[in-house]
């Protein structure tokens, strides 16, 4: 390094540094007084506000030893500034004190570390906002999920009420029936009345009750087929009778262009029909009610009917304001119509969510004094009925005779039993579940009608008992609170639901399809017949290969349940199942189904339920398609 | 008599070290943060009715932790005043275990522990805060109003005395 490179390079740090001496005392022993006049007649320790509070530090440093203060901002001599600052003792009473001046850097340096700092802080205030955000989130999860219990507590206090109440309604129904029917002209008016008056009560309770399943979305929509004439019928009929008496004429028009079978929720749709050919009936007072059945622009798209149903009447009428209310719930058209009226407020809230559920439309033009017309639209696939059910009109039942009826109600008992005795039946009544197990061992019934809840064993108990013991009449359950799910699994569709207050004309139609199912053939070949163009032949060969092919089928199946397979367990069930759908054996394949869900457990028990019935019914399609082959080959 | 003692301010950046010392100095408050580098060195006597106390107050750039801080700023320090800002959870979140080391770094050294920024709750906000803190306060202030700030130092001369 040459000298000149050296001066400059002390000249660069001699302005900016000092080189102070000083002794035990804090005098100064020698200085450079570059950047401040060190004093001499007073002690540092005294004069320097940095020396004065490291006095006792730096007394106590070793000699030789050193100590550095980066980045001081103090006041040396009133010079203020920011120092790096060193201190060495280099003998026992001699220290050096070396100040570095900062200051012109510390603008550049300062701006820097003031935007990191500020950055850190507005982070940490974003972070502390997002945690708020999350609690509140956190928070509003809970009380979603407080008020879905609330919700919950709510349906099941209904369900509850809806139970007590019902049972000994049904009563009043069945009990009004029975006495209808056996009124005397002087009689039949108050009989009449009481059936009426049981049946608004029991509207009552369902409207609530369906309003909180509704909300709650508990709701099911059972599709099956069902003829809509008589089904509509039915309905206008019983508002006939409130017509007549108030001289308003009430008329049925059907289009004959509306499909005599569809698939849809029949109480359901009466229930739809009901509300609104109630409050036509009920809020016209002289004219007509007309009910209209068509197709909406007189068509039916991919086997889909879109059934319109208007009711109009020339009844009181609406305001716009009116119209806006009366889909709330428990909200009327004014205080005015309660007054007069009565009701819940609750039928077109009902109307309204079952006709959405449904994916249906509806639509309400109403004048005040001139009446109202209410149209819903319900888009309903086109059904088809077993010819015996259309042309079944009387209540004589083919194949079922005994029952056993199990209602520990004995009210609700007799109703049952005068209807089964009308139908021409014979039953047979128990007070308990246990006493029904009894009979179900010892004695051969064709039908079982089985309340859900009793005391001693109720109905679930009864049922698991059945199902263990192969115990297996065709059954209807009674229940104050309908849900399907309390049906248990039957590939034969053994088991059905009817709602307390029982509704004989309901009952009646449950056992009349239960009579039906009895005995239905395992197979059927019209899908065989429609793909082989009706080629005996043809037809003949596809159901030996049946014949030949079904019992390996089930022999893959079992194999592979012996070796605890899953796997193959479902691949073997997936290879059977279109064998036996080409024979239409549907039961056997509801069969299939169920022992796919049921065996993912690898439950024995579910297995050994499953396996049994399948078999069986195996054999007897067999049986059953060689019966049909020896025809087909006569035929040949 | 005058006593000479060097006292510390450590806590993070932006809790209100900087405005505390100023306005113990020079009785004064800017709503501006300019954050510290380094450190800064202010003296100012306290008198206490046996004697006066020249603090040499160290305004220490904050950090996290103390042991971010370099040794030699804590060399022979007499007293400590630890400051968390009560809007910002952060800064008091470690502050058992910070001031557990510190006791260990400084045996027998006097710590206040301080809540800066007091003007900016109620009353029952700063309840709600106090009653989450790992530790106790010594003293809510605010640098702001100057509540609290001498009765502080104050306190602190007594101790290290």
């Amino acid at each position: 390094m040459s000298d000149t490179i050296v001066q400059e390079k002390l000249a660069y740090f001699h302005k900016r540094s000092q080189y102070v001496a000083f002794d035990g005392q804090g005098h100064v022993q020698d200085s450079c007084n570059t950047l401040f006049e060190a004093p001499l007649s007073d002690s540092l320790y005294r004069q320097v506000p940095f020396m004065e509070a490291m006095q006792e530090t730096f007394q106590q440093l070793a000699v030789g030893n050193d100590v550095g203060f980066m980045c001081i901002e103090t006041n040396i001599m009133e010079r203020r500034g920011y120092f790096n600052l060193q201190v060495k003792r280099k003998a026992e009473n001699h220290w050096i004190w070396f100040i570095y001046d900062l200051t012109e850097f510390y603008s550049y340096l300062q701006p820097w570390q003031q935007e990191r700092n500020d950055q850190a802080i507005e982070g940490e205030h974003l972070r502390i906002q997002q945690k708020a955000v999350a609690l509140e989130k956190e928070l509003l999860q809970y009380r979603n999920e407080e008020l879905h219990r609330i919700e919950q507590m709510k349906t099941a206090f209904f369900s509850q009420v809806s139970h007590e109440m019902r049972t000994p309604l049904n009563s009043i129904v069945g009990l009004a029936h029975l006495l209808s029917q056996q009124a005397t002209s002087s009689t039949q008016a108050p009989t009449q009345a009481l059936e009426a008056t049981a049946r608004h009560l029991a509207t009552i309770i369902d409207d609530v009750l369906d309003w909180s399943k509704l909300e709650n979305n508990t709701i099911e929509i059972d599709l099956a087929p069902f003829l809509i004439e008589p089904m509509i019928r039915n309905v206008v009929e019983a508002f006939r009778p409130a017509c007549q008496e108030k001289n308003v004429d009430l008329t049925l028009t059907i289009d004959n262009k509306v499909p005599a079978c569809l698939v849809g929720d029949t109480t359901r749709i009466s229930q739809i029909l009901y509300n609104i050919l109630g409050n036509a009936t009920k809020f016209t007072h002289q004219g007509k009610v007309k009910v209209l059945v068509q197709l909406a622009k007189n068509k039916t798209v991919d086997k889909l009917a879109y059934l319109q149903f208007s009711v109009a009447d020339t009844g009181i009428g609406m305001t716009e304001e009116e119209q806006k209310r009366i889909t709330n719930p428990y909200v009327q058209a004014s205080a005015k119509i309660h007054q007069q009226y009565g009701g819940t407020g609750l039928g077109l809230s009902i109307v309204q969510k079952l006709v959405k559920q449904m994916d249906g439309d509806w639509n309400i033009v109403s004048y005040p004094n001139q009446g109202t017309t209410v149209t819903i639209e319900l888009p309903l696939p086109l059904g088809e009925m077993p010819p015996s059910e259309v042309e079944h009109t009387t209540t004589v039942f083919q194949h079922i005779q005994t029952v056993l009826v199990a209602e520990d109600d004995l009210i609700n008992q007799k109703v049952v039993l005068r209807l089964l005795l009308q139908w021409g039946l014979q039953p047979t009544a128990v007070d308990d579940g246990k006493q029904a197990v009894e009979h179900l061992r010892n004695n051969h019934y064709d039908l079982l009608i089985l309340d859900y809840q009793m005391p001693v064993m109720d109905g679930e108990e009864v049922l698991a008992v059945m199902q263990n013991e192969k115990l297996a009449p065709p059954t209807i359950i009674l229940s104050g609170n309908a849900n399907s799910q309390i049906l248990p699994f039957c590939a034969d569709d053994l088991f059905h639901l009817v709602s307390k207050p029982i509704l004989p004309h309901l009952l009646q139609e449950k056992i009349s399809m239960l009579d039906q199912s009895i005995n239905r053939p395992l197979i059927d070949l019209a899908y065989l017949q429609q793909i082989c163009d009706n080629q005996p032949e043809l037809i003949s060969g596809l159901v030996s290969t049946f014949i030949q092919q079904a019992p390996l089928a089930i022999d893959r199946i079992k194999q592979a349940w012996k070796q605890k397979d899953l796997t193959q367990l479902h691949k073997s069930v997936h290879k059977a199942k279109p064998a036996f759908q080409y024979v239409k054996a549907d039961s056997i394949e509801r069969i299939l189904e169920q022992l796919e869900i049921e065996t993912e457990t690898l439950d024995q028990k579910k297995y050994a339920q499953i396996i049994g019935p399948l078999e069986k019914k195996t054999q007897q399609a067999i049986a059953q398609a060689k019966q049909k082959l020896s025809m087909l080959v006569k035929n040949m | 008599m005058t006593i000479s003692k060097k006292v510390i301010l450590l806590g993070h950046y932006g809790v209100g070290k900087s405005s505390l010392t100023r306005q113990f100095v020079h009785h004064k408050f800017s709503e501006q943060y300019s954050t510290t580098i380094g450190v800064n060195i202010e003296k100012k006597k306290v008198s206490l009715p046996d004697c006066d106390v020249s603090m040499i107050v160290w305004d220490i750039a904050g950090e996290s932790s103390h042991q971010k801080v370099p040794q030699s700023y804590k060399l022979g320090a007499h007293g400590i005043i630890y400051v968390v800002d009560l809007t910002r959870p952060n800064t008091y979140e470690d502050l058992a275990t910070e001031i557990a080391s510190l006791q260990k770094y400084l045996p027998n050294v006097p710590i206040l522990v301080i809540g800066n920024k007091k003007d900016l709750f109620t009353e029952k906000e700063r309840s709600d805060i106090v009653n989450q803190l790992p530790l106790s306060l010594f003293a809510l202030s605010s640098a702001k109003t100057g509540e609290n700030v001498d009765a502080i130092f104050t306190e602190l001369a007594k101790k290290m005395v």
